[in-house]
């Protein structure tokens, strides 16, 4: 049993489904984001030269964005009749808000929600990190820090992934009106 | 910045928005808590390659030190009895060290194929029969290390009329 100090409590509880959701278009099956994350924080934790409570933000995602690069370029996929489908989860998944009950609504939700994630994995890994390290408000310094690259690469990266996503998202916003 | 950008922005922040609030954070922090932090492995693969490369090391080190002996010998004086001890002695801590080195080598290999080789076979996709080739390799190759050496001391002794 870990013992965690309260400051370092709120900090997982308020970073982790962050770290969650940011691995989920990195990994191949979005089911491993959780266990990839849960691995990275127990590793993290298991070094004590680590200070998470002040530099843990820069750390997770920085870690996060090599575990999931990791396993998705070097892990080799097991083809299986059984082999659970990728988007089995994501069945439930919808970008409808609380107050959309119409289940037309609730279908055009999940078809926009399942349309990013398929474009997010269509992009190259390191622009798609970009991306959605800018979608959660990370300055381009820091988005620079934590995937190890230089401010003017991040910007690059950035604006290629909107052209994309713009390209490919386009017909589907229009359509959906957001 | 764009308002196409501006929007491309919004969906992505919605979409992982959406997903974070999917995210039971409790269970999380639960889970990392019963978690048992991992323990240090011994290193046991460094341990074989730092072997190797002082085994090496040693090699080329002993065949440049006897061939340099074959082409000055003529010229050098003879060594004296004292010399000769020291030099009989340093070569035997010498031999002894390389057999030290090839049983830690060989121990390492066991370590491997006893401690990591089911980790290695299931997380990693490693098929057993290829690791276990691998590791035979190695423990040959600490063996055949490990006579070479012991043979080119003995050589070097019996070169420097150390040893008949």
């Amino acid at each position: 049993m870990r013992h965690l100090d309260p400051e370092l409590e709120a900090w997982l509880l308020h970073a982790a489904p962050r770290a969650v959701a940011y691995a989920r278009a990195l990994v191949k099956r979005p089911e491993d984001a959780e266990d990839v994350v849960h691995d990275v924080v127990c590793r993290l934790l298991d070094h004590n030269e680590y200070n998470l409570a002040k530099d843990g933000e820069r750390l997770l995602f920085r870690s996060v964005t090599n575990a999931c690069i990791n396993r998705t370029t070097r892990r080799r996929e097991i083809a299986s009749l059984s082999a659970t489908q990728a988007d089995g989860a994501a069945l439930q998944d919808s970008l409808a808000s609380g107050s959309a009950s119409d289940p037309a609504q609730i279908a055009i939700g999940r078809e926009l929600s399942q349309a990013i994630e398929r474009e997010l994995k269509n992009l190259p890994p390191l622009q798609r990190a970009a991306v959605e390290l800018k979608a959660l408000e990370k300055s381009l310094k820091e988005i620079a820090d934590i995937l190890g690259l230089t401010v003017p690469n991040v910007g690059v990266l950035i604006f290629r992934g909107r052209k994309l996503l713009a390209k490919r998202l386009g017909p589907q916003v229009e359509e959906f009106k957001l | 910045m764009t308002t196409e950008d501006r929007n491309i922005d919004k969906l992505v922040r919605s979409y992982l928005h959406e997903h974070e609030q999917k995210v039971n954070a409790p269970a999380f922090l639960a889970r990392v808590k019963a978690a048992k932090p991992a323990k240090r492995r011994r290193p046991a693969l460094r341990v074989a390659a730092a072997v190797s490369i002082a085994a090496g090391l040693a090699i080329v080190s002993l065949h440049l030190f006897r061939n340099e002996s074959a082409q000055q010998a003529p010229e050098l004086p003879p060594i004296s009895e004292l010399m000769q001890d020291q030099g009989k002695a340093a070569l035997t801590g010498a031999a002894a060290g390389v057999a030290a080195a090839q049983h830690s080598l060989q121990e390492a290999a066991a370590q491997v194929s006893m401690q990591t080789a089911p980790l290695l076979t299931q997380n990693l996709s490693i098929p057993a029969p290829a690791l276990d080739t691998q590791l035979d390799s190695l423990r040959r190759d600490a063996g055949v290390i490990g006579q070479n050496i012991r043979s080119l001391i003995y050589r070097t002794l019996s070169d420097a009329g150390l040893q008949s």
